[in-house]
């Protein structure tokens, strides 16, 4: 096996011609991020008129294997061939100008530019003086929509279009371009049934015309349904390169999921007893049109309820409708037996109930400043006399045994938190809500982004947390993650609970992933 | 699903209606533009005398100048205070070449206008300042040199007054040149390659990944905008007859009023060249009519400055 590939090695540096089928070929790609290695000898190719879909879990290596053959990240070690020539600097221009393009989750698409502008940015038909032919561009735009069979008013802004509109135009975008190789991150996730036959359609007919295709996504199904080859990324690593006929929707979930789950092994904490009566906080019937519907769920004091889901399914929505960040359109919060409603973050926090979200840099953390001051926003209130000074002695103190309790390495705490590494910023943000001495503490991807030892370390805390008497919400995309921690877990999908499950009883976690997994491919509209 | 919604010919039909559509956009500035006339006839029969309107043309062309080029700037996501500066040293140059042939003045003016903007694009692409920051440093930079030149002595010169004496038929050729120049920009804007990137290029990554050369276009806003403030200290040499390095100051600050009140966004990407042609206009008239009602110039400042407070807070209100 290793032979062959020093073979293929051989072959390429004789120059040999291998480009007339291969598109784009990497080899050993390695990428680490301050705290994280994302990407650990990475092997990927794609050939002339293939599908090849990439599959894994949040936070396998997907994304940054993309940006990386995009230009946008730069590979610490690795080898990257377009079309058999070995490529030493990409960026996104020289990606674009070799012929491939890419359909991101966030599209690059213009809001106050027209569809048509949009469709040709870059390539508009012009005049020898650089006048725009705009008749010839729109008119260009209306024969790749409807080449695409997807007709849309080519004088529209993109910012009034909706979402699948507008993953439309950025298809049609990509197509304008004549590219050889089409990369697509997730393109389905907001389109409906029938955009999405459509969407298949093109990928057939540009299948046929000879154009690779990388596809990735987290509905199985579609992989079965256009996809040639599947590769599983898990934890930075190909665990696998397959025909997609070869294997069936189990053994590539089993591969997305089977890692090793020594470090998520209940630690002694979860014999504790629960005091199952305490009802904290409960929710009734919470639905936000066009988002989740009818969400209910109880929390007991010491529970760690976890939610599992992929993305999409909505948690991170329903936490925020619940602490008042968009508040839902219809239903009932009790808090310790009583009916409250939230309005405002503010509010949700003077009640006990906290939030530590899932982006710590965005949502979370003030990077340029300094640690204490990242601990102590959350209890400033507190923490001040009438005339609002800060009690500044009372504030070291607390630093001081927060610092103690969660063990965050710093070397000052005037130290900005953003030289941080991202455990110890995350536990910047564990000590934040932990200072405000909340009754409720909802975490969202608690470790997503940082190291395996800060995990086992974050696991801790919350279970400690919970043991204290809290009642503790974990959102994690990771299933063992939300297997190990939880004491109770609620599978959400498309936007709704779809199954209440009990680790203790040994449940898999293919079995959660069965309930995860958006159940209708084609709903109706 | 298989016909389009619109056939072919009509839409070459709405290809045409393209123009008038922004101008329907436009309306409320029109309007605003338009009440302040009418406001103003009344305030002061003076007012609508054809020699008056003329006039504002006239003292309008200094600051339509700077603003034509801040639009460029302020479209890219930047801004550009050191307008007012380079208009300083343009005068300057030109009066101390009083003597030499003045079409090679007025190059060597524009071209160390557009070599300091071009520096100042150099400063934020390359260097990654914010523009903000490049260009405040440039300001002072650009004043001192200004000053240095003859230690701060305005220089008088009749040599460049035939310009503004000059009249086409009874429109003064001052009124025509930054007009002209602001309708040029605008065909530009709206109808070439260069232009359409123009509106990308507040957002690089994805402007970049689409193929445009962000770089390129965002020196070259900040060099067109020092040329457009050159031109302006050469309109106001040949208004004022003197050079003199303490010029312009605060009109920086004048031309991002006028951009802002044409309805152009702060952050980039949204805006037009008409706007800012209507922008500086509506400062003229109120100065103009301000001037006429003999209006104190200290509380001048106040109203101008109300005056933008409320126009971009209805920009804000129509896009929301």
């Amino acid at each position: 096996m290793i032979q062959t590939q020093f073979q293929f090695l051989e072959e390429e540096m004789k120059g040999r011609d291998r480009s007339r089928n291969c598109l784009i070929e990497m080899r050993g790609i390695h990428k680490s991020f301050p705290g994280v290695h994302a990407l650990k000898g990475v092997n990927f190719d794609l050939h002339e008129g293939e599908v090849h879909c990439l599959v894994g879990e949040n936070g396998a290596g997907k994304s940054t294997l993309i940006k990386i053959l995009s230009g946008v990240y730069h590979p610490d070690e690795g080898e990257i061939y377009f079309f058999g020539q070995k490529i030493r600097k990409i960026n996104p221009y020289i990606a674009r100008e070799m012929g491939i393009s890419f359909i991101y989750q966030e599209l690059d698409l213009f809001p106050f530019l027209t569809v048509g502008e949009n469709i040709f940015l870059g390539s508009e038909p012009c005049s020898r003086l650089g006048r725009v032919n705009w008749k010839k561009l729109y008119c260009g735009s209306v024969q790749i929509l409807d080449s695409l069979n997807f007709p849309l008013d080519v004088k529209t802004k993109v910012g009034n279009l909706t979402v699948a509109e507008r993953q439309m135009v950025a298809v049609a975008k990509a197509l304008c371009r004549k590219s050889k190789v089409l990369v697509m991150d997730e393109p389905s996730a907001v389109l409906s049934g029938k955009e999405l036959d459509v969407l298949f359609d093109n990928i057939k007919r540009l299948k046929e015309e000879g154009v690779g295709i990388i596809y990735i996504s987290h509905r199985l199904e579609e992989i079965f349904e256009i996809g040639d080859r599947v590769t599983v990324l898990r934890d930075g690593r190909c665990i696998d390169t397959a025909k997609v006929k070869d294997v069936t929707v189990q053994e590539i979930t089993r591969k997305m999921v089977g890692r090793e789950v020594k470090l998520y092994k209940k630690s002694l904490n979860s014999e504790v007893s629960l005091n199952r009566e305490k009802i904290i906080l409960s929710v009734v019937g919470l639905t936000k049109h066009g988002l989740f519907q009818d969400i209910s769920f109880e929390l007991r004091r010491g529970e760690v309820l976890g939610f599992a889901g992929l993305v999409g399914a909505r948690r991170t929505e329903v936490m925020k409708s619940l602490i008042g960040v968009e508040p839902a359109d219809r239903g009932k919060i009790y808090l310790e037996g009583k009916e409250i409603t939230i309005r405002s973050p503010k509010q949700a926090l003077k009640l006990g109930i906290g939030y530590v979200p899932e982006n710590r840099k965005e949502e979370g953390l003030v990077g340029c400043r300094p640690v204490v001051e990242n601990i102590s926003y959350s209890v400033l209130e507190k923490l001040s006399n009438c005339l609002s000074f800060l009690r500044m002695s009372q504030l070291k103190k607390l630093c001081q045994s927060l610092h103690k309790t969660l063990d965050i390495k710093l070397t000052s705490y005037k130290q900005p938190v953003e030289n941080l590494s991202g455990g110890n910023q995350q536990k910047v943000v564990l000590a934040r809500w932990i200072a405000a001495q909340c009754k409720v503490l909802i975490f969202d991807e608690p470790t997503r982004g940082i190291d395996v030892g800060a995990k086992a370390e974050v696991h801790r805390l919350i279970k400690k947390l919970a043991t204290e008497g809290k009642g503790i919400i974990v959102i994690s995309s990771e299933l063992p993650e939300v297997l190990a921690l939880s004491t109770r877990i609620l599978v959400m999908s498309e936007g709704r609970i779809t199954a209440e499950v009990l680790p203790e009883q040994g449940v898999t976690k293919e079995e959660i992933l069965k309930f995860a997994l958006p159940k209708s491919l084609k709903h109706e509209e | 699903m298989k016909e389009a919604p619109i056939k072919i010919a009509e839409r070459e039909k709405l290809v045409s209606l393209r123009g008038f559509k922004e101008l329907v956009l436009r309306l409320s500035l029109g309007l605003i533009l338009g009440g302040l006339v009418i406001i103003a006839s009344f305030l002061s029969p003076a007012f609508l005398n054809t020699k008056n309107v003329l006039n504002i043309l006239s003292q309008s062309s200094i600051l339509g100048c700077l603003a034509i080029g801040q639009t460029l700037v302020i479209l890219s996501a930047g801004i550009d205070l050191s307008v007012g500066s380079t208009l300083a040293l343009s005068s300057m140059i030109c009066a101390l070449l009083a003597d030499y042939n003045i079409v090679l003045v007025f190059l060597i003016a524009l071209g160390v206008g557009s070599g300091f903007g071009a520096v100042s694009g150099v400063f934020v692409q390359k260097l990654r300042i914010p523009p903000f920051i490049a260009t405040l440093g440039m300001m002072s930079v650009i004043r001192g040199i200004a000053l240095v030149l003859t230690w701060g002595a305005p220089i008088e010169t009749r040599r460049y007054v035939f310009i503004a004496e000059k009249n086409i038929g009874v429109v003064p050729l001052l009124g025509i040149i930054w007009i002209s120049i602001g309708l040029v920009m605008h065909f530009v804007l709206i109808q070439t390659r260069v232009g359409h990137h123009l509106f990308t290029i507040y957002d690089e990554e994805k402007s970049s990944t689409s193929g445009v050369d962000v770089t390129k276009l965002k020196i070259g806003v900040y060099a067109l905008s020092g040329f457009f403030a050159s031109l302006g200290g050469i309109l106001y040499i040949s208004r004022l007859f003197h050079g003199y390095s303490m010029a312009g100051i605060g009109k920086e600050l004048d031309s991002i009023a006028a951009v802002l009140i044409g309805g152009t966004s702060l952050f980039g990407g949204k805006g037009s060249m008409i706007g800012t042609i209507i922008g500086v206009i509506v400062l003229g008239i109120l100065e103009n009519l301000m001037n006429l009602l003999n209006v104190s110039m200290y509380l001048q400042s106040t109203v101008r400055g109300l005056v933008v407070l409320l126009v971009v807070y209805l920009n804000i209100q129509k896009t929301t």
